[in-house]
């Protein structure tokens, strides 16, 4: 990284922590702090949202997921626009109805205190865990790739988020986003040109595109019913489905954001906004990932993409060698056939496809023989495709915008995470059990306070992060462990009008062990289940199970 | 489930103070919905182009 990238990385981050800190400053009491005191508009709103669900992950995985696996990822999303409905139907009145802080709290209007610090407390342990990992992700990848401090990496994300989000609260959070996506998708945009500047001059766009097609990077939809594939049109239009309502529905991090707008008509096109733009920016997302795939087809890649700092004797060391310069080779041969590539010649690409399998088996056997002289190297290396290529072909000052936008994401989702916890600590536990005076300043300064716990919560488990890999692995799916109960207890307060407090409760409780055990079968490979589907069992284990009881206690009555 | 059984479940719900809101949002919906699916088609039609 030159001067001009650092200049252009720090700059961006502090105007952007300044202003929203500065415009943000006049907070005189809870509401305004935790609610923005209803000012927000439609796009601010809708931006917001998507900043809140974008973390950097995003934009660092899922271009190296798409030059992995091809489009297929984009299914996951497809539940989304339907879910914006049902939220702007049945969810969204509710909560500006009984003009709530915090989702938990209606479900203590319809059942009682007790689900209502029973969801909260689902919501609190899965959101403060991913919090840490938000900062943690994208940390570790910049520090092995630029070879930073990962300490340093995690306590400055971390410590910015915390100076505007203390001080500015909800609407600071909004306002940043706003900004972040700005230069989120401005970063993507460019990154996108010079990708496409990197093909050779007698490759452009649209031969790109079939070089990407002939191997297989374009098979975008999945047919089959197999509940074991993580991503087909089945698994994201219903586990995707059950997803986003109860993320979007349920998950304070999403609901705070939308609870500030100016009205209910603005929240909801804020979430029809949502609807609307996020299947086509998640496509354009992946494509840039096939993109840098077709990219990597003429300049030649590293044959794996973290760093490699392992140490090996004299023998592992000329195995590894011999599967590079078959690599080389293999490289070599399929760059000179996909020079002259023409889509219409069938045995050409059948070749290229051969050498592709070849190429990607040289890739493991790598990573592999790698893994074995030291089990601490990390054999998924997508994460950190998307970085190799920005250092490698962005001009100067350019590497240094993107890098701000890895910053941004990372910062935008810690936020939104950070200020929904501290509303849900203050409204749905200290409100609740502790403070019973209505001093409004004092309430204000403990939610300050719960904010700056948080960071310092999240940013000690980033900074932990590394010794749990098993942690980080189950935080990938935690979202999915616990949602689904989540919503089970809202649609049983939305929609089942006898089901009681103590019924919803044994629905959660059984609910949530039954997502567990069946968690657990799949990490011991006892069935086969694509995460997804958690969404949909216990929501579903939730449901039966609190209208069961309900049934069984009105008879025993 | 019908819309009696649906306006039960929400009848603990206070009624909202009366909002002006003429928006459209039943076109909304349908446009969203059909928006996808014609994502949905074009993306099937790219698939079926580039499958082996």
């Amino acid at each position: 990284m030159s001067g001009i990238d650092w200049f252009v990385l720090m700059t961006t981050l502090i105007v952007i922590v300044a202003y929203g800190t500065w415009k943000t400053r006049k907070n005189s009491n809870l509401e305004s702090y935790l609610k923005g005191n209803n000012t927000e508009n439609w796009a601010t709103i809708g931006l917001s949202i998507m900043a809140t669900q974008a973390s950097a992950i995003t934009f660092l995985s899922t271009p190296g997921q798409a030059y992995e696996s091809g489009m297929g990822f984009i299914q996951f999303y497809f539940g989304l626009p339907l879910a914006m409905i049902l939220i702007s139907i049945f969810f969204l009145p509710v909560y500006y109805r009984l003009k709530v802080y915090t989702a938990y709290q209606y479900l203590e209007e319809r059942f009682d205190v007790r689900v209502r610090s029973f969801t909260a407390f689902l919501f609190l342990v899965s959101r403060g865990l991913a919090a840490g990992i938000t900062i943690y992700a994208p940390s570790i990848i910049l520090s092995t790739i630029l070879g930073w401090n990962l300490q340093l990496t995690c306590l400055l994300i971390g410590g910015l988020v915390i100076i505007y989000t203390v001080s500015g609260g909800s609407r600071a959070v909004s306002l940043t986003q706003k900004w972040q996506m700005g230069i989120i998708m401005t970063g993507m945009f460019i990154a996108f040109y010079f990708v496409v500047e990197s093909f050779p001059e007698n490759i452009g766009f649209m031969e790109g595109v079939d070089i990407a097609g002939s191997l297989g990077k374009m098979e975008i939809i999945d047919l089959s019913t197999d509940l074991g594939n993580r991503y087909t049109l089945l698994s994201g239009l219903t586990g995707g489905l059950f997803l986003f309502v109860s993320y979007f529905g349920t998950d304070q991090s999403q609901v705070q954001r939308y609870l500030g707008g100016k009205s209910l008509k603005e929240s909801r096109m804020g979430l029809m906004f949502n609807g609307l733009l996020k299947v086509p920016m998640q496509f354009f997302i992946l494509f840039i990932g096939v993109m840098v795939f077709v990219s990597f087809q003429f300049n030649k890649p590293p044959i794996v993409f973290n760093t490699v700092n392992v140490e090996m004797t004299a023998t592992e060391e000329r195995g590894l060698k011999a599967i590079e310069t078959e690599y080389d080779v293999v490289f070599e041969e399929k760059r000179v056939l996909l020079k002259e590539f023409k889509d219409s010649n069938v045995d050409e690409n059948v070749a290229i496809q051969k050498l592709q399998t070849q190429q990607d088996s040289l890739r493991g056997s790598y990573k592999k023989s790698l893994h074995k002289i030291d089990p601490n190297f990390e054999v998924k290396d997508s994460d950190y495709i998307f970085l190799t290529f920005i250092l490698n072909f962005l001009p100067h000052g350019l590497i240094g915008l993107l890098l701000a936008v890895i910053f941004s994401a990372a910062m935008s989702s810690t936020a939104g995470e950070l200020n929904a916890l501290a509303a849900t600590t203050t409204i749905d536990y200290y409100k609740k059990f502790w403070s019973k005076s209505d001093d409004d300043k004092k309430d204000l300064r403990v939610s300050k306070l719960l904010t700056v716990g948080w960071g310092l919560m999240a940013i000690l488990i980033a900074l932990t992060a590394g010794m749990f890999e098993n942690l980080i692995q189950l935080v990938n799916i935690l979202g999915s462990l616990f949602y689904g109960t989540i919503l089970g207890v809202f649609l049983l307060a939305l929609f089942f009008k006898s089901t009681k407090g103590t019924a919803a409760l044994i629905g959660g409780i059984v609910g949530q062990i039954t997502v567990l055990i069946v968690h657990l079968m799949v990490s011991y490979e006892v069935i086969e289940l694509s995460y997804l589907m958690y969404n949909f069992i216990g929501c579903g284990v939730v449901i039966l199970i609190g209208v069961i009881t309900q049934e069984l206690l009105n008879s025993k009555s | 489930m019908s819309d009696e059984e649906l306006d039960q479940g929400l009848d603990h719900v206070p009624e909202p103070e009366q909002e002006k809101d003429s928006t459209n949002w039943k076109g909304w919906y349908i446009g969203l919905m059909v928006f996808l699916v014609v994502q949905i088609i074009v993306y099937l039609w790219i698939t079926n182009s580039y499958g082996s």
